[in-house]
């Protein structure tokens, strides 16, 4: 550290001396916004020398008081000014009228800026206004379709702590999914939740080695580089805005509405005995339903009399009262809450000569989906640049979040809501009946319940708790009441830096990063739930927990560059260092096995030893790095980076990992730009380079935790599960891409077509073993993965008219494939460890298995005879048990893509935005338990004999199975099977195949009718108001295609299946923004 | 190329200086302890392995992971009361990893710490190398007989060697052996003059009634090849009631008592913290120990109304709404949770014996072993009392005057195994006895499964080697059938 100081001080040094000597006169060149137009070129009017902006816009150059300089850039009309040493010269560019698309600048690490038009390397960049077509609550969620060969796999904003994911070009990791990283203004933030989307300006998305290597191994796979809004020079700006979006359940699983619940096809006629309630009197000789079964594979609903279960809760206007049996269609929709979320923002924006400030508020308001589950988020932003002089300028760049959140929202297996509808429920329940009788207890003060402990024949005065408590569910509002979960979420990210402009060619910039979470949740279930369960499995307990984690950067970078021969070559230089610091530490603790005083909710009150945890992790990382750049004439371009990472993560003795990666890109149509007119910009490009792939905190390290619990005094420890190879080591990820860059007319046409291969070897993976060995994982360098695809996007300004205006684009991810090609020797198929042992894996899970695409989702299939028929046992018709290797293919869609169409005419603009994917598989969990419970659609659907299929099968009923005998595996079987029995053989024989389904689907995700109010041709405004928007919004407002029927193939939660998934929204909505 | 002279100098001095203070300052590369986990230690404490090891085996013994009870519901000592796919034969393919890379590979460190010149001092802290050694030995013997009376052949003698797993599967008829030899050595291994053990939660360190326990364990094993290799069995039984200090005496166990509520005894833990209702006392077992007034079905039944065994899950679920009482294991909900788990008991042990002197392998008395095994079974569960017990072993089918001796003592065998299933399920398939019917609501024909299919980790993750014996245990389902029969199993 002491010599960085000792560096630090020789430039400050070598500044002064700089300082000194120069006659300089500074500017800068922005657009008529008050935006920065990097790389602009200034010229000596009639002269030959010059010098090119930076990527700011700015500029020094050393000419006599009063020389005219003239201002250009691609695009824009060029511009005279008259150079004044003492004045700092501030230069609007208006658009030129004749080129209809101006420079595309990508931004890669360290804040360097390129133009798109010699990146030797896919960039795509999505702008504000593609970007915010509607008001969205996570950044992803703004991105799905617009970026090509990214795949985001999200909820929608009702999911209130739903952390979407991003997946781009296929899996690479075998260890299993790993997310791109987002770069907030060169900070390295983990995830996308944080990012405010009101403050976005603009987002490039890197994939390949050369384009993320400066970023360090973090970026493994692939940036998304955020850069927020700034205020601009010489404009002050108050921006309002506010959106409301209403949410509906869009889809939902599609149930039977024939049979009510139970595991008993009648009702049972109910007889008063002694003991029994007195009040129960009015119900004898009454008949009742299946309460206990939590199934529905009842009676009939045929609007006959019956007991139902609200019956036996005293004191509402129902007790004791029989009622119709009858079926409740909506009743799931029913108890979905009509949510909503409202979006605030206010920012304050100013610029002037040598600074800009910028500062935002933003206020989203999340009501859920399930009853009082809310998100309240406010985030604050302050960005401000200033200029000290000519040559010193500084900044900081801030963003504040604070959210709290409420509720039982997390959508799995058993969960009394989402899991519950269409695994385990009766279909013969009014959610708002149960909605009004929330609150009224049973006889012995339990919350009461749809599904008793027992029947009424099965009452007993001596254990009346038998029957009033809940079996496996209670009432699903009271459930609700009765768990609460709170959590509030603090983070802090920015930077701060000074910056030292030596001379035109060469600055020097110190960055100080932070990145800063700080959470807490509290979680109780009440006794009250406890004392009215049954089997529930719900015990009283208090869980809280707090994390804290932050990474700290201290960043020095050097950049130069300057143009040779009348700017005829330019180069540009960067070097620097980077320290990264990580820590995190988290404290746990949850109550163990109930409480000792109900309702007292404190750790100390735990009925056991309460379970604690406590996460200590440390990271630090050194590293020094270069690139450069070397342009001719704007007809080749060639790039190299090379990074060296230190990192305390590797082990000792080996503890760096160095990686180089270089470039070019050529752009003959310099050439023939004028021979060939429809032809306007032609640009192929490919780069090479290796990414790091560093090892886990303590990934190295081999020990022995301590169990907290005593056994009377004895203490325990366990040898490991898993152990690292002792010649553990990091790796590095090799990439190619290269492609071919057009554009047509003018550029009102642009078609990038861009080719990636890349292979992830030696990769440092912990592998699941055989047990037999003595543990279950080891860490090892064994694994490689390839991917190559193909990443499409067009463009087109298809209609340009001061009027009218009509722009499209089209983005198309192609993954070609995407093999393991290697895993541990002797092995041919391995679960990653977060695979393991998930959700469905009686049925269905993912695997990697060697040489087939990353990520195959394998399980229970049916055994095959001949022709491809399933066998079936000729004496009951059922199917033999699967075969538990069956593959159905990747979980990875082959296809993914989007299409946007952004339309202005006069004041109105419509804009839609639409996304599709093809291929890849998913399992539903859900429909495995709704099949057996009977719950779904087709387990009471009319056969092919005109009867129900649970009817009888001497009445016409069951189901027709077809198939070859498994005795001989091809005489034809063609027979009916119970319903019932044929609906259960499913879990016995662990058959996945009918709840496999493909992630293809087809969704218009946005869609944004927007009306630019006259303000300026109005008197009463044109004073005061410079702008003001209204736009009436939908989000996800049609599914035109899926696959899958029961659910949203674009909301599937798991990596490779759903389980119990909160049901998708269609949000409809309008949105106001006022600027003054 | 016209580089300015004075941009170059500093370029060029920056690059240096930057090159220079970013690599050659050690700092820069070294970062010390950062990435040593604060929270984990290399050097294990034998002692607490030991610990960690003893206070599972009570839900070892009850298959994996608690009281998952397929070995008990095949030998019908439970019925399962809602979903009744396991005794009803759907194929169960429990994985084992939890066993090898749990407490067997603990139990191998303790062996490894102990033996290495390395590091024996240091684990000496825990007691004598050669008593930490011996200790780990027998109870390694007694998890890998739990592993291969489970599934037959298993990976055994390449075990636990920290490779990547892929090794091959040992046959039952080669462990047996070892299994002898290990239990011998181990018994003179123990060393008297030496410190004892720490951290033993079962003994307390005491060499004499390990002594005890390898002989027994030893015995019941020696008694498995009864059928398969009478000669071995016989002369390996005798090797166990003649190695030093003997076999358990009246009233001596291996138990484990259950301290508290982080270490519950499984049935308490089960029906009190899980909250579930899964598991039911089988009518057959019930209903057999309540027709001849067998005391014990006090403390083994929560009530005298036995559940049906192997019931569709319609037909379980109509039964237990009509019967809400229906027998939970031993207390259910009112089992206390310091209860006792028994891993082995005199009583076990005493009617062993009695069955090696009906089958002429020893000269002991097979009437007055096969009384003191039941009495002292009837004593461990404090049921004992004279005039009921008398009237018990009266009865013409218990009392061995009658004849029948075996089909007598291995039914005797079969109910004091309760509710230790592991057992239960093994003394059945090598005898017969009781007969048992498939259950009702069997999805197959095939009849009682006699083993456990291999788990899909080890087909998938050793895949060679688990697809060689599964091909060995191939039945009417296929490879690694769960009906075919393991070495010993000849009855």
């Amino acid at each position: 550290m002491r010599k960085l100081v000792v560096l630090l001080s020789v430039l400050m040094l070598t500044f002064w001396v700089g300082y000194a000597q120069a006659q300089t006169t500074s500017g800068k060149v922005t657009d008529e916004q008050g935006q920065a137009i990097p790389f602009a070129s200034i010229k000596v009017k009639n002269g030959k020398t010059g010098v090119s902006a930076d990527a700011n816009g700015t500029f020094l150059i050393k000419v006599a008081n009063g020389t005219v300089l003239t201002v250009s850039s691609v695009g824009y009309m060029p511009k005279d000014v008259v150079a004044d040493e003492n004045n700092r010269l501030v230069i609007q560019l208006s658009k030129s009228t004749d080129a209809s698309l101006s420079e595309v600048i990508v931004t890669t690490a360290f804040g360097v800026k390129q133009e798109q038009r010699t990146t030797p390397f896919s960039a795509q960049v999505i702008k504000s206004d593609a970007l915010n077509i509607i008001p969205q609550t996570n950044l992803n969620d703004a991105l799905v379709g617009k970026v090509a060969g990214v795949q985001f796999r999200s909820q929608s904003g009702t999911k209130l702590s739903s952390q979407s994911f991003a997946r781009i070009r296929g899996g690479l990791a075998l260890s299993g999914d790993v997310g791109p990283i987002f770069v907030v203004n060169g900070t390295i933030i983990g995830n996308s939740y944080d990012i405010d989307p009101d403050n976005v300006e603009s987002i490039t998305v890197l994939k390949g080695a050369n384009a993320t290597a400066l970023f360090g191994g973090a970026a493994a796979n692939g940036a998304i580089v955020v850069t927020t809004k700034k205020g601009s020079v010489g404009m002050q700006s108050i921006t309002i805005s506010q959106g409301v979006t209403f949410d509906r359940v869009s889809r939902l699983m599609k149930l039977q509405n024939e049979y009510a619940g139970g595991g008993v096809d009648h009702l049972t006629v109910y007889t008063w005995k002694p003991g029994d309630p007195e009040e129960w009197k009015a119900l004898d000789g009454k008949s009742f339903p299946d309460y206990t079964d939590d199934a529905s594979w009842g009676p009939r609903m045929l609007g006959q009399e019956y007991i139902p279960w609200y019956a036996f809760v005293p004191g509402t206007p129902y007790s004791y009262k029989t009622a119709s049996l009858t079926p409740q269609p909506d009743n799931i929709r029913d108890f979905w809450n009509h949510g909503y979320h409202t979006n605030s923002n206010v920012s304050f924006a100013k610029g002037g000569d040598g600074y800009n400030v910028r500062m935002s508020y933003s206020k989203e308001y999340i009501a859920g989906l399930i009853p009082d589950s809310k998100s309240d988020r406010n985030t604050l932003t302050l960005a401000a640049d200033f200029d000290l002089n000519k040559y010193i300028s500084a900044g900081v760049d801030l963003t504040f979040t604070t959210q709290k959140i409420n509720g039982e929202f997390d959508d799995g297996y058993a969960n009394n809501s989402s899991g519950n509808f269409g695994q385990w429920n009766h279909r013969d329940l009014d959610l708002n009946l149960m909605r009004q009788l929330k609150d009224y207890p049973t006889p012995i003060g339990t919350v009461n319940t749809w599904n008793w402990g027992a029947n009424p024949d099965g009452y007993s005065a001596a254990d009346p708790g038998g029957f009033y408590k809940a079996n496996y569910w209670y009432n699903f509002y009271a459930y609700q009441d009765n768990i609460q979960n709170n959590q509030r979420r603090d983070r802090l990210y920015g930077n701060t830096y000074v910056k030292v402009k030596i001379n035109n060619n060469l600055s020097v910039k110190g960055t100080v990063r932070r990145d800063e979470f700080v959470s807490y949740y509290e979680n109780i279930t009440t006794s009250l739930l406890e004392a009215s369960g049954g089997q529930t499995g719900t015990i009283a307990g208090y869980a809280t927990g707090n994390y804290n984690y932050s990474t700290t950067d201290y960043e020095l970078v050097a950049n130069y560059n300057q143009s040779f021969f009348n700017n005829d070559l330019g180069v540009t230089a960067l070097v620097g260092g980077d320290m990264n610091r990580y820590i995190r530490k988290d404290n746990e603790a949850s109550t163990t096995n109930g409480l000792k005083v109900p309702y007292l909710y404190s750790i100390a009150n735990s009925k056991d030893n309460p379970g604690f945890s406590n996460t200590r992790l440390e990271q630090q990382t050194n590293s020094w790095f270069a690139s450069g750049s070397v342009e001719y004439k704007k007809f080749v371009s060639a790039t190299f980076a090379l990074r060296q990472d230190y990192s305390s993560t590797l082990p000792a003795g080996d503890n760096s990992l160095f990686y180089p990666s270089v470039g070019m890109a050529f752009t003959p149509s310099e050439f023939f730009k004028d021979k060939i007119s429809w032809l306007s910009f032609t640009k192929v490009y490919g780069s090479w380079g290796k990414k790091p792939l560093n090892l886990g905190i303590y990934a190295t390290n081999f020990g022995y935790g301590v169990a907290s619990n005593t056994y009377n005094g004895n203490f325990l420890m366990s040898f490991p599960d898993n152990i690292p190879d002792p010649a553990l080591r990091g790796s590095l990820i090799t990439s190619f891409e290269g492609g071919v860059e057009l554009r047509f007319l003018k550029n009102r046409f642009g078609l990038n077509v861009n080719y990636y291969n890349e292979k992830m070897d030696d990769q440092p993976v912990s592998i699941q073993v055989a047990g037999e060995s003595g543990v279950t994982s080891k860490t090892v360098n064994a694994a490689s993965v390839k991917r190559q695809g193909l990443e499409f996007t067009f463009d087109g300004k298809i209609i340009n008219n001061k009027n009218f205006s009509w722009s499209v684009t089209k983005t198309v991810g192609w993954l070609i494939n995407n093999p393991v090609t290697q895993i541990i020797e002797g092995q041919d198929k391995i679960q990653p460890g977060g695979w393991i042992g998930s959700f469905g894996s009686r049925y269905a899970s993912a695997y990697q298995v060697l040489n087939q695409d990353w990520g195959q989702l394998q399980g229970g299939g049916f055994i095959l005879g001949e022709n491809n028929q399933p066998e079936i046992d000729p004496n009951t018709g059922l199917y033999i048990t699967g075969d538990p290797n069956y593959s159905w293919g990747s979980i990875v869609p082959k296809l993914t893509g989007g299409f946007q169409s952004l339309m202005t005419y006069k004041n109105f603009n419509l804009n839609i935005s639409l996304d599709y994917q093809s291929g890849g598989h998913f399992f539903s969990l859900s429909e495995s338990w709704g099949m057996y419970s009977g719950l779904l659609d087709y387990t009471a659907e009319t056969n092919d004999r005109g009867a129900n299929v649970r009817d009888p099968l001497s009445e016409g009923g069951g189901v027709h199975v077809v198939g070859v005998s498994s005795v001989d595996g091809k005489t034809p079987i063609d027979m009916y099977v119970d319903g019932f029995t044929y609906f259960h053989q499913f879990y016995g024989s662990k058959i996945a195949a009918p709840f496999i389904h493909k992630l293809s689907y087809i969704k218009l995700r946005e869609v944004s009718l927007g009306y630019n109010l006259p303000v300026k041709n109005w008197s009463f405004t044109n004073k005061w108001l410079k702008g003001a928007t209204v736009s009436a919004v939908a989000s996800s407002p049609w599914i035109i295609y899926s696959d899958s029927k029961n659910f949203d193939p674009s909301e599937i939660s798991g990596v490779y299946g759903e389980d119990g998934n909160l049901p998708p929204v269609r949000s409809i909505g309008f949105n106001v923004k006022l600027n003054f | 190329m016209k580089m300015n002279k004075k941009n170059k100098v500093i370029l060029l001095a920056g690059m240096v200086l930057a090159g220079a203070g970013f690599t050659s300052c050690n700092k820069f590369k070294d970062f010390g302890n950062v990435n040593q986990n604060p929270g984990i230690t290399t050097s294990p404490i034998t002692s607490a392995l030991l610990t960690n090891v003893e206070s599972g085996l009570g839900n070892y013994t009850w298959d994996a992971g608690g009281i998952t009870t397929l070995s008990g519901l095949y030998c019908q000592y439970y019925s399962e009361t809602q979903y009744t796919d396991a005794s009803c034969y759907s194929r169960q393919q429990p994985n084992w990893d939890g066993y090898y890379a749990g407490r067997l590979m603990d139990l191998q460190t303790i062996i490894n710490y102990n033996s290495d010149p390395a590091t024996a001092a240091a684990a000496a802290a825990s007691g004598a190398n050669a008593n930490q050694i011996a200790i780990a030995r027998i109870l390694k013997v007694y998890i890998f007989a739990l592993l291969t009376d489970s599934y037959g052949d298993i990976p055994y003698f390449q075990a636990l060697k920290l490779d990547n797993g892929i090794v091959p599967f040992d046959k039952q008829s080669e462990i047996y052996p070892d299994f002898f030899k290990e239990l011998s050595e181990a018994v003179n291994q123990l060393d008297d003059a030496g410190q004892a053990m720490s951290g033993d939660i079962i003994y307390n360190g005491d060499n004499t009634m390990w002594r005890k326990f390898a002989n027994s364990l030893h015995a019941m094993l020696a008694l498995r090849l009864s059928k398969v290799d009478a000669g071995q069995g016989k002369s390996e039984f005798n090797n166990a009631l003649n190695g030093k200090d003997g076999v358990f005496g009246t009233g001596e166990t291996a138990q484990l008592d259950y301290p508290d509520g982080n270490f519950p005894n499984p049935v308490y833990n089960y029906y009190n913290v899980t909250l579930r209702k899964d598991y039911a006392v089988s009518k057959f077992f019930l209903d057999g120990l309540l027709s001849n007034n067998d005391k014990r079905a006090d403390v083994w039944a929560s009530s005298t109304v036995g559940f049906p065994y192997g019931l569709t899950r319609d037909n379980a679920i109509a039964f237990s709404n009509a019967n809400p009482t229906w027998a939970r294991l031993f207390q259910g909900t009112a089992t206390s949770v310091n209860d006792p788990f028994y891993i082995l008991t005199s009583g076990e042990v005493f009617l062993a014996r009695a069955e090696a002197a009906q089958m002429g392998w020893t000269g002991e008395n097979a009437s007055s072993l096969y009384q003191s095994g039941i009495q002292d079974s009837w004593t461990l569960n404090g049921v004992y009392n004279a005039s009921d017990f008398n009237a018990y072993m009266a009865l013409p089918n218990i009392s061995l005057a009658g004849g029948d001796e075996i089909k007598k003592i291995a039914t005797q065998e079969w109910i004091t195994h309760y509710p230790n299933g592991r057992r239960g399920w093994a003394d059945w398939r090598r005898t017969g006895y009781p007969a048992l019917t498939p259950a009702p609501g069997a999805t197959n024909s095939y009849g009682i499964p006699r083993r456990m299919a291999y788990g899909q980790n080890t087909l998938t993750l050793n895949p060679d080697n688990a697809a060689a014996a599964s091909a060995i245990f191939t039945g009417p389902d296929g490879a690694n059938s769960q009906y075919a029969r393991m070495w010993w199993d000849k009855n």
